[in-house]
């Protein structure tokens, strides 16, 4: 049995294996919360991670449907983007996948002398942090762009009556 | 860590009790001295605790409000969560305390999906705190007032029928108590949440261990008197009896595992007023619950109210801004000639 | 800045678990982004002049700086006041003392929700203060210390005050769940007055609160140029109307005075919910006026501590009677309605003038009873009211392309429960309206992350993970019912509801709901409406 037909075989358990790496990244006792609780609504980190690890891993197999991938992606993203992470930190879940992929197949490959497809494989994963980075630098300009937004919103009605102030003196001039 | 220092607390409590009544024979000591004091100091520490609270003020109406206010006539008010007059607010804090309605609210939410696939959104209640704290205050009331037999010849029809009810099962020889099975399980479901619920393993304190390996101790120590021991109940009743009447004998014959049962309650009887086991008299005090939502309606006098906490005054607004006003034409208490 | 992280380090970080430390033995993590700026030193001295008592050490300071210049007896400061407000408020003690960390609030906290951090479970927010309460002011505390969750007052412990009681909304929703009722927000107000008797405090709440002192409203508009602004909505509402309203400001012998948040008059989207109040009052003929002098409804003070609140809520009786009002109607606020339904008459009902009444509405005769002390109506009340009585005529067509859902406010959730009154005018004026998930709505509401005074744009992402339960369950109703537009009865939910919406549920907009309630409303004498009150086309009427 080829790589992608073991992967495929066990997608669920390594969904889940997954998504457990990337709890790990989270204080020991937040964890434990997070994990039990598989509540959409109580718990929206805990199950937009286990969400996005199982609609990946089927995704990185087919491997032909960018938009759905970054969709995917995205979920995870824009929470580790306001979370308290460094960049690195943040975008570290994408390469868990690999750690997990070695630990899970490498033995076993290479005893049947077929690394290469892992390696193959994990060309993917690469690109997966890629779109991923892309997702996170666009989530930050986001933060960026809605501090400047908010402030002007907040002010629209003041700016308004600046500006006003200012036609006057130039119809003044116009005189 | 806490967790160990509090068990090895209530073994030592256990172990003087053993030495100090079995072997070292102070048994006068243990049946009289210590439960008599830690009656007083439980008495005076509780009363004081509630005098502490009950004086001091308290300033502002806030309580949280869980349902619809009271408002335009057509719209129904949901009493018991919003009340706004004194006998709602009764029922509020009788639901409170005799069903822990607020435990009760717990309930969580899960995305399921119907047969077609469709997500449907399910509730599932989150109720087991509310179960174990149920099952265990109401373990510890019917045991409380069962106990009441001991301290009263003749024992008064209404706990001698509890006592009677508690025992209805029939099992075993003394007939277990359902009340010790609720007990013993409440705690013991309280204690392990408290090791295996990761989030109130990280906030529990020895505050929080101390108390219930207390209680454990008490439980069990009761349940070994009671079913292995099988100790003399009357002899048992004569001591108490004597400690109320200030007759004190000492009668032969009574397990050692009756004044560990009885060191363990003294002790508990003390810790309890300086500890959080308090909340058994602070629950009836607590702003958030226990006042109507009604300061739109009637006047609520704030004891500190500080009269010389006053606005910054329209005539100083006015002088600071006359000007400007006067030319854009807004209305003014003095024109700039009259201010000037 | 965040460091750069070198590829082994980043392997490291990939098999890091956090040790399972003592929560009081984690170190302070100060870095920019988590927390607010903090207030600038004019505006301290002008609050310690004007509010005595309340406030002290002006000076410049940075929070990332390791000294953050307290005064040299800051401790005693911090500790006397404690003790006072010990015997000041039974809640206080209460909340102390008998706290049994059983857990029930833990997870109902939208900041742990979405952080994680241990420290934002409200049982630790409070134990933040507890364990200094229990160091300080018990024996048991002073003699087993940590065991027993005890420790003394040090500098970081200021410090972790600070970083935390600054991400609590006061939105009460621990409360609720708590099986004693205790009260986060409260502990939180206590906090904050401690912090702010040494100086330690944020611009967003003493600026606000300066400038409402001063001008009467949060941003320090002098009243011309109040005045200038009311005339731009005006105008353009006889854009859209084709009618031109009086709208009178500052003038005696007027029924009611109108006061709602100051937010409303300058910041978009409020400015159309303004409209929609001017609106509202023209078609009913209502004999108002508008103040400038007590021209903000919301009260910061409530973030800042009880004298101050105190002090900036008594305009709004020494307004009404000097201009003679019977009653206040009080526009669409969270926070200033908590104040308005808590502590208005508490606090400062003994200045209300003979002149006030209980209020009536004049257009319908319903008495609110519910109002006869503090004689002041809520506007989502007092419109349903109209509606009920078939006072107005409505043209929801002109809604059509909305499909709504509610927000409900923390403060007129928990601290009023006001849930019946803005549906039944909600539902009266869109055709579409449906509910986000039961426990994130009514008294379970989420917060939107930015009450209490953290609407501020420097701590973006702690509102947006603050604000992930409330997005969450908006983004489930946009991709189940099509939910385009999220109503809400608050000026702060105005401003941070957008950029929540628009991070966690791309596409949905926030509206006030008498911003709706103006769209459908039909003005007599008005032109055929082709404009919503954003100046965008109405249904059908878009341009080929």
């Amino acid at each position: 049995m080829g790589l992608t037909d073991s992967i495929a075989t066990r997608s669920k358990e390594l969904s889940q294996k997954w998504a457990d790496l990337i709890l790990g990244t989270y204080p020991e006792q937040t964890q434990v919360v997070w994990r039990k609780n598989r509540d959409h609504f109580t718990n929206p980190v805990g199950s937009a991670i286990l969400a996005s690890t199982s609609e990946l891993i089927p995704l990185l197999l087919t491997w032909n449907d960018a938009a759905a991938v970054a969709r995917s992606l995205e979920q995870i993203v824009k929470i580790r983007a306001v979370q308290d992470f460094t960049p690195g930190q943040a975008l570290s879940f994408v390469f868990l996948l690999k750690k997990l992929l070695r630990q899970e197949f490498t033995k076993e490959l290479a005893a049947r002398g077929e690394l290469e497809e892992l390696l193959r494989f994990e060309t993917r994963v690469d690109n997966l942090a890629v779109i991923a980075f892309d997702l996170y630098v666009a989530a930050r300009d986001q933060i960026a762009r809605m501090r400047v937004d908010e402030v002007k919103r907040a002010h629209t009605n003041i700016v308004r009556r600046a500006n006003l102030m200012k036609a006057d003196v130039t119809a003044q001039k116009a005189d | 860590m806490k967790a160990i220092f509090s068990l090895l607390l209530v073994l030592a409590l256990v172990v003087i009790a053993t030495v100090g009544a079995g072997a070292a024979k102070m048994q006068t000591i243990f049946a009289y001295c210590i439960p008599g004091t830690a009656f007083i100091l439980f008495m005076v520490g509780f009363v004081c605790k509630i005098v502490s609270w009950a004086k001091r003020p308290v300033p502002f109406r806030i309580p949280t409000t869980g349902g619809q206010q009271q408002t335009l006539s057509w719209i129904a008010q949901n009493k018991w969560d919003n009340p706004s007059t004194g006998p709602q607010t009764f029922v509020r804090m009788v639901l409170e305390v005799l069903t822990f309605r607020s435990l009760f609210r717990n309930t969580k939410l899960v995305l399921r999906h119907d047969d077609g696939k469709n997500p449907i959104v399910a509730y599932v209640s989150a109720k087991w705190l509310w179960l174990f704290a149920i099952l265990f205050h109401y373990g510890f009331l019917i045991v409380v007032i069962r106990h009441m037999r001991l301290f009263m010849q003749p024992v008064p029809m209404p706990i001698a029928f509890l006592d009677q009810a508690d025992g209805i099962l029939q099992i075993l020889a003394p007939t277990i108590y359902i009340s010790d099975v609720l007990l013993l399980s409440g705690a013991t479901l309280l204690l392990l949440r408290r090791f295996f619920d990761a989030k109130v393993r990280y906030i529990s304190l020895v505050n929080d261990y101390f108390p219930l390996f207390l209680i454990l101790g008490v439980i069990l120590s009761g349940m070994y008197m009671r079913y292995i021991a099988k100790v003399d109940i009357m002899a048992i009743k004569e001591v108490i009896l004597g400690l109320l009447t200030l007759n004190y004998t000492v009668p032969a014959n009574i397990d050692t595992s009756f004044f560990v049962h009885l060191f363990l309650v003294s002790t508990l009887l003390v810790y309890i007023p300086f500890s959080k086991l308090m909340h058994m008299g602070g629950v009836f005090l607590s702003p958030t619950r226990n006042m109507p939502n009604d300061t739109r309606i009637n006047h609520y006098v704030n004891p500190w109210n500080n009269p010389a906490v006053k606005p910054h005054s329209y005539e100083s607004y006015e002088d600071e801004f006359r000007g400007p006003m006067f030319e854009a034409g807004l209305p003014l208490e003095k024109n700039p000639e009259e201010a000037a | 800045m965040a460091k750069i992280i070198k590829p082994d380090e980043l392997l490291k970080s990939i098999n890091y678990t956090p040790p399972a430390a003592n929560w009081m033995d984690l170190p302070n993590d100060l870095s920019p982004g988590r927390f607010a700026y903090p207030a600038k030193q004019d505006k301290v001295e002008y609050l310690m002049h004007e509010i005595p008592g309340q406030f002290g050490n002006p000076r410049q300071w940075r929070p990332e700086d390791v000294d953050w210049k307290l005064p040299s007896n800051w401790k005693e400061i911090v500790m006397n006041g404690f003790r006072e407000r010990l015997d000041k408020y039974r809640s206080l003690k209460l909340f102390m003392d008998i706290c049994v960390r059983c857990g029930a609030c833990a997870d109902k906290c939208h900041y742990f929700i979405g952080s994680g951090d241990p420290k934002n479970m409200p049982v630790l927010r409070a134990e933040l203060m507890r364990s200094i309460y229990r160091g300080e002011f018990t024996l048991a505390g002073k003699i087993l210390g940590k065991l027993t969750g005890a420790r003394v007052m040090e500098e970081d412990v200021l410090k972790e005050w600070f970083l935390y009681f600054y991400q609590c909304t006061e939105c009460r929703r621990c409360s609720l769940f708590c099986p004693y009722g205790i009260d986060t927000a409260e502990v939180t107000m206590m906090a904050r007055e401690l912090l702010h008797l040494v100086g330690v405090n944020i611009n967003w709440i003493l600026e606000p609160v300066a400038n409402c002192t001063r001008t009467g409203n949060h941003l320090g508009i002098q009243p011309h140029a109040f005045k200038d602004i009311v005339e731009f909505m005006v105008d353009d509402i006889e854009t859209i109307t084709g009618k031109h309203l009086n709208v009178p400001l500052n003038e005696k012998g007027h029924e009611v005075i109108f006061i709602t948040p100051s937010g409303d008059v300058f910041a978009d989207p409020g400015i159309y919910t303004f409209m929609g109040y001017l609106m509202l009052f023209d078609a009913i003929g209502l004999d108002y006026t508008l103040s400038t002098y007590a021209s903000e409804g919301g009260n910061f003070g409530l973030f800042t501590s009880a004298d101050t609140m105190k002090a900036l809520n008594g305009k709004m009786y020494a307004e009404a009677n000097r201009l003679g009002a019977k009653w206040i109607l009080g526009g669409e606020c969270g926070h200033m309605w908590r104040v308005v339904n808590q502590y208005m008459d508490t606090m400062n009902g003994d200045m209300q003038g003979p002149q006030m009444k209980t209020p009536v509405s004049p257009i319908t005769g319903t008495v609110f009873e519910n109002a006869k002390q503090t004689k002041m109506v809520h506007i989502a009340e007092f419109t349903a009211d109209l509606i009920k009585h078939g006072k107005l005529k409505l043209d929801k067509s002109r809604n059509s392309d909305i499909i709504a859902t509610f927000h409900d406010s923390c403060n007129p959730a928990r601290a009023m429960g006001m849930f019946e009154e803005p549906r039944y005018v909600l539902k009266n004026v869109v055709d579409q309206f449906y509910e986000m998930p039961e426990n994130t709505i009514r008294e379970q509401t989420f917060c939107c992350a930015g009450g209490s005074g953290l609407n501020t744009d420097e701590i973006m992402e702690i509102r947006m993970r603050g604000g992930l339960p409330r997005g969450n369950a908006l983004r489930y109703v946009q991709e189940k019912n099509g939910v385009n537009t999220m109503a809400c009865v608050c000026a702060i939910d105005r401003a941070t509801l957008i950029p929540l919406a628009d991070y966690w549920a791309p596409g949905v907009k926030i509206t006030g709901l008498h911003e709706l309630v103006g769209n459908a409303l039909i003005l007599d004498g008005e032109q055929e409406r082709t404009m919503n009150l954003r100046q965008e086309p109405l249904p059908g009427m878009e341009e080929e």
